[in-house]
């Protein structure tokens, strides 16, 4: 294999044998922090708007999305990298579709085989994952033309910056909606009533509004690159 | 353009890579599902034994579902005839409510279970199907001895709107309200319970009045459980009258 590798580079005038690069290497630490931040796919990209509205509602089924788009990402990642090469071309996007459903699936499963509850009150947004565009844009973007351990860690990263943004979101929601955090009672209900708009999906939409203004100020780069 | 570049380009490669992958697919998620079926099925199972016992008993906390069921409830089959189909609890828990309530009344199999409680007294369970916005609605309804007041309700819902049409569900001061209703007017003829916006007694004092205070902002959920428990209660009446009159 290493042979071959040299040949091929010899053949194409360039003599170089490539380093192996270490697993936690600078960059590749790096495609896990940049869609925290620089890169965070709701903020900067904004993509996956459309279940940060419907999740954030509570702490305890963002966590839960959260957790199921880490899995989902990361490993769907990892597949579509492995058989890259393989994919015919003209029908790249339904075998990725195909691959993401599969993995929804077995979350969906897993969870009504172990935890009936949680099934019960998430299997409605856990199917939403599908069609989540951070998925389908990191396939796209990242996967088809990067190997699996690349692809795997930036499945991780870009589920995790997800994920901050949708607790962020919830925090907000859940605190000031129902004066609640996971569900446990924080202001107490006989003087702060349910406030009704921040139940309300549009709620969501304004506090990921005044995240993505609050990231900029903060991080001065976004507003140079954009 | 590499060979393997040229060979993916092809019709053939492109059916072939869809066969292969459909296999590997199904096959997988048929083999999760033969693995993990048996335990899905006694989750929801105990979820509904669970849902029956919590229309009659006010603290589930530190509840044996399954030996307080099999100790207090017995169920049966019955039809909208008012004849009974069958003694066993474990037929009415067969039932699949959502496919039952699709067929026409004369032919539909209603499940219904009877709780006894510490005092021996009788409580009837119904279970209602409907529509809410989304999806369907279910519920448990538990009537007293008199077969008329409500003693309990319990709703669950396949995707009503969370904070809004989910509060039948979530939502104590919603469905506790129900308690104390009555289904049927002065003259025997069932109304059910109304859900409405208005009446003029939100706190719910008022007991004989057949009404509810509505949840704002899910007026279709609660006008579709309304209409549940109207048409549902309504082919549990012939056996109900005949319980009466023996």
């Amino acid at each position: 294999m290493a042979d071959a590798l040299v040949k091929e580079t010899e053949q194409q005038g360039v003599v170089e044998v490539k380093e192996k690069e270490a697993l936690f290497s600078k960059k590749n630490r790096k495609l896990i922090t940049d869609p925290l931040n620089d890169d965070n796919p709701i903020t900067v990209q904004v993509l996956g708007i459309c279940s940060a509205l419907a999740v954030t509602v509570s702490m305890k089924n963002a966590l839960v999305m959260t957790l199921a788009v880490i899995f989902v990402l990361a490993f769907s990642n990892l597949t579509v990298s492995v058989i890259r090469n393989g994919i015919p071309p003209r029908i790249r996007m339904i075998v990725q579709l195909v691959i993401i459903a599969t993995l929804v699936t077995i979350v969906n499963e897993v969870l009504k085989t172990y935890s009936f509850s949680a099934y019960k009150e998430l299997s409605v947004y856990i199917g939403l994952i599908i069609t989540n565009c951070i998925v389908m844009g990191r396939l796209e973007a990242f996967a088809m033309g990067n190997g699996p351990w690349k692809s795997f860690l930036d499945g991780l990263g870009n589920a995790a910056g997800y994920g901050i943004i949708l607790l962020i979101v919830a925090f907000f929601r859940e605190f000031l909606g129902t004066g609640k955090i996971f569900g446990f009672e924080i202001l107490a209900d006989s003087w702060y009533p349910d406030n009704g708009i921040l139940i309300m999906p549009v709620s969501a939409m304004f506090l990921v509004g005044i995240l993505v203004w609050a990231h900029r100020a903060w991080n001065r780069r976004l507003v140079d690159i954009s | 353009m590499s060979q393997l570049d040229k060979l993916r380009e092809t019709t053939p490669y492109t059916l072939g890579f869809v066969l292969v992958m459909c296999l590997i697919v199904a096959g997988g998620l048929a083999f999760l599902k033969q693995l993990w079926g048996d335990q899905q099925k006694a989750n929801e199972l105990n979820f509904t034994k669970e849902q029956i016992l919590t229309s009659v008993i006010d603290d589930m906390e530190g509840i044996d579902v399954e030996t307080i069921f099999s100790e207090r409830v017995t169920g049966k089959v019955i039809n909208a005839q008012g004849e009974i189909e069958s003694e066993e609890v474990t037929d009415a828990l067969d039932i699949e409510l959502y496919k039952e309530s699709k067929k026409s009344t004369d032919k539909r199999r209603l499940p219904f279970y009877t709780y006894t409680n510490e005092d021996g007294e009788e409580r009837y369970i119904m279970p209602t199907v409907g529509k809410g916005l989304w999806d369907q609605i279910m519920s448990y309804v538990a009537l007293e001895s008199d077969k008329n007041t409500i003693a309990g309700i319990t709703f669950d819902h396949v995707a009503e709107t969370p904070g809004l049409g989910a509060k039948i569900k979530d939502d104590p001061t919603f469905y506790e309200d129900f308690v104390g209703e009555q289904i049927l007017d002065a003259e025997g003829v069932l109304v059910g319970v109304l859900v409405r916006k208005g009446n003029n007694d939100p706190n719910n004092a008022d007991k004989s009045d057949h009404t509810i205070d509505a949840i704002s902002g899910a007026t279709i959920t609660g006008d579709g459980v309304e209409d549940m428990l109207q048409k549902e209660l309504k082919n549990y009446l012939p056996y109900l009258n005949k319980q009466t009159e023996s």
